[in-house]
């Protein structure tokens, strides 16, 4: 057996098991799922396998979907600026901190969410911003307010519960770029003469650009997809595309109408991916 | 004379806060676990071990927590398996194909989860897969794959092909080369890739809401069940140990290879 022979069957046999389970629990789902997409169900709830576009059309006609693309445009775009915002200054410390053991902390304090259930994380915002929760209970407390102020179900308290979850999703790229950057090069600037500012704005924030880009679109991703964290502080009705998906399949039991929300989704979300991605790699090219 | 905030202050003060907005459920979860008071309530009313000890009587909950162990136990050397073995091919050979099977392995991580979900609930539902515990182990292997394959590969990149030739050379077998050479090699990849799966498959539930039901509450099912619908305190005490066990595994991965070079 010739050598390229050889390495041809071991790839293909390291290769199978993955591929397989794959093809079977992945690929043909999705396949299945598309064709659903394409069926439709009538008012006595059979479910017709005739290729119809009836479904997307509703999608395109009905004010209800319109609302839950709308919400979740607004909720990535919030969720994408918070975490931005928040994680990079926080990575930023977290990287120069001097102090090993307390860095190793603040890394701990960052990767622990990805090792604790989304359910766990999302069940604590609910104990905080519930009628009778913690922050409920501070403000009666205190006397500023005089009756506990509605959170959980607002927009605000859905904002605020992503960000948590995704938080990590963003800090976690940046922080392996700004480790990445040469230290030589941000002396290099100071010792030109460049103020501490002017360093950060055109040394250190361009170079660790790949790191927000990736973090970034991550974080879209992820929110465009998230429904059990809105579902548990907000409600099945909160207008979010996942959650629409969810419900609709599951409460309406409307499974060719599911389907093809969720096509729609799923293109949609790589659209935002690639959009983003192209539009932050201009602004990079342009920095750097 | 007016003072001003120096900048670097402004960012310590800034990014502590964001740290306290990292661990704010987390902690308050904790601390409600040991609060006596049979509802929500805060300030905590006392000291209490009473939700450990409802837990630890309850039968539901135990179903739960045993269902939640068994489909771990299942998943996670198969996700290993699958894993290291797609990830050594990955990796180490260039063949035909690559990038097309390297985007296959990782589009479970891209795709939106209740795509994902709702994929697999028409599927099983045609193959009698729902609420079985079959099910549950596949639709967890999907989603424990693409980690696995990913932090296995991080191993196998640093693992220097010419000490498998050396060994070779030296006459030993390639199953001595692997056992002796290559496994020990990849060891911290392998329990980082094992931990990543365990913990994923435990604490899975964005695929399992939609695929699992009444025969099969998996732990993070249950609790999103009381949560949404009847209310039960016994859950600050679950989630507890869920914070309680990722502490441990975090030491474990910062004794491994090192938290700040796991970015």
């Amino acid at each position: 057996m010739s050598r390229r022979r050889r390495q041809r069957l071991a790839v293909g046999g390291l290769l199978a098991p993955a591929v397989i389970l794959l093809v079977l629990v992945f690929v043909l789902p999705s396949v299945d799922l598309f064709r659903l997409s394409l069926a439709w169900m009538d008012s006595q709830r059979s479910i017709h396998p005739d290729v119809s576009f009836s479904n997307y059309r509703e999608f395109a006609v009905n004010p209800y979907f319109h609302r839950m693309v709308w919400g979740s445009l607004k909720l990535t775009v919030w969720v994408a600026c918070l975490c931005l915002l928040l994680g990079y200054p926080a990575t930023y410390y977290m990287v120069h901190i001097g102090s090993t053991t307390y860095r190793t902390i603040l890394y701990a304090i960052v990767v622990s969410p990805l090792l604790i259930s989304v359910i766990v994380r999302t069940y604590g915002w609910v104990v905080l911003l519930a009628n009778n929760g913690v922050v409920n209970g501070t403000l009666l407390a205190l006397g500023l307010v005089d009756r506990p102020i509605r959170m959980l179900g607002t927009f605000g308290s859905v904002i605020v519960a992503t960000v948590h979850v995704l938080l990590p999703f963003m800090m976690l790229p940046i922080a392996s770029a700004l480790q990445g950057l040469d230290p030589a090069l941000e002396r290099a600037a100071q010792s030109l003469g460049a103020t501490p500012l002017q360093t950060f704005w055109r040394v250190t924030l361009p170079l660790s650009m790949p790191g927000v880009l990736a973090g970034t679109s991550l974080v879209i991703a992820l929110t465009l997809g998230i429904f059990i964290t809105p579902l548990l502080v907000a409600g099945p009705l909160q207008p979010l595309f996942a959650i629409g998906i969810y419900y609709v399949t599951l409460s309406q039991l409307n499974f060719p109408l599911g389907a093809a929300l969720s096509f729609i989704l799923l293109v949609f979300t790589l659209a935002v991916i690639g959009l983003v991605g192209r539009l932050l790699g201009i602004i990079n090219r342009n920095v750097v | 004379m007016r003072r001003y905030l120096r900048p670097a202050t402004a960012l310590n003060v800034f990014s502590v806060l964001v740290y306290l907005f990292l661990l704010a459920p987390l902690v308050v979860v904790v601390l409600a676990s040991f609060n006596s008071a049979d509802f929500l309530s805060f300030p905590p009313s006392g000291f209490s071990l009473r939700w450990y000890q409802s837990l630890w009587e309850s039968e539901v909950w135990g179903d739960s927590f045993r269902l939640s162990l068994i489909v771990m136990a299942v998943v996670t050397p198969l996700a290993l398996l699958i894993g290291t073995l797609a990830a050594y091919a990955l990796v180490r050979y260039s063949f035909p194909g690559k990038g097309l099977i390297t985007t296959l392995i990782m589009a479970p991580m891209v795709m939106p989860q209740i795509v994902l979900g709702i994929a697999l609930l028409t599927y099983f539902s045609a193959l009698g897969l729902l609420d079985s515990l079959v099910g549950l182990v596949l639709g967890h292997l999907v989603v424990t794959l693409p980690f696995a394959v990913r932090l296995v590969s991080i191993s196998v990149h640093n693992l220097d092909p010419t000490l498998e030739r050396a060994a070779q050379n030296l006459g030993a077998t390639p199953l001595q080369t692997f056992r002796l050479v290559t496994l020990p090699l990849l060891r911290p990849g392998l329990v980082a890739g094992a931990i990543f799966a365990a913990i994923l498959s435990f604490g899975e539930l964005a695929v399992t809401l939609l695929i699992a039901g009444a025969r099969t509450t998996t732990l993070p099912l249950r609790i999103f069940n009381y949560t949404e619908y009847n209310f039960d305190p016994t859950i600050n005490a679950v989630s507890t140990i869920f914070v309680l066990l990722a502490l441990v595994l975090i030491i474990v991965l910062d004794r491994l290879i090192g938290l700040v070079r796991m970015g």
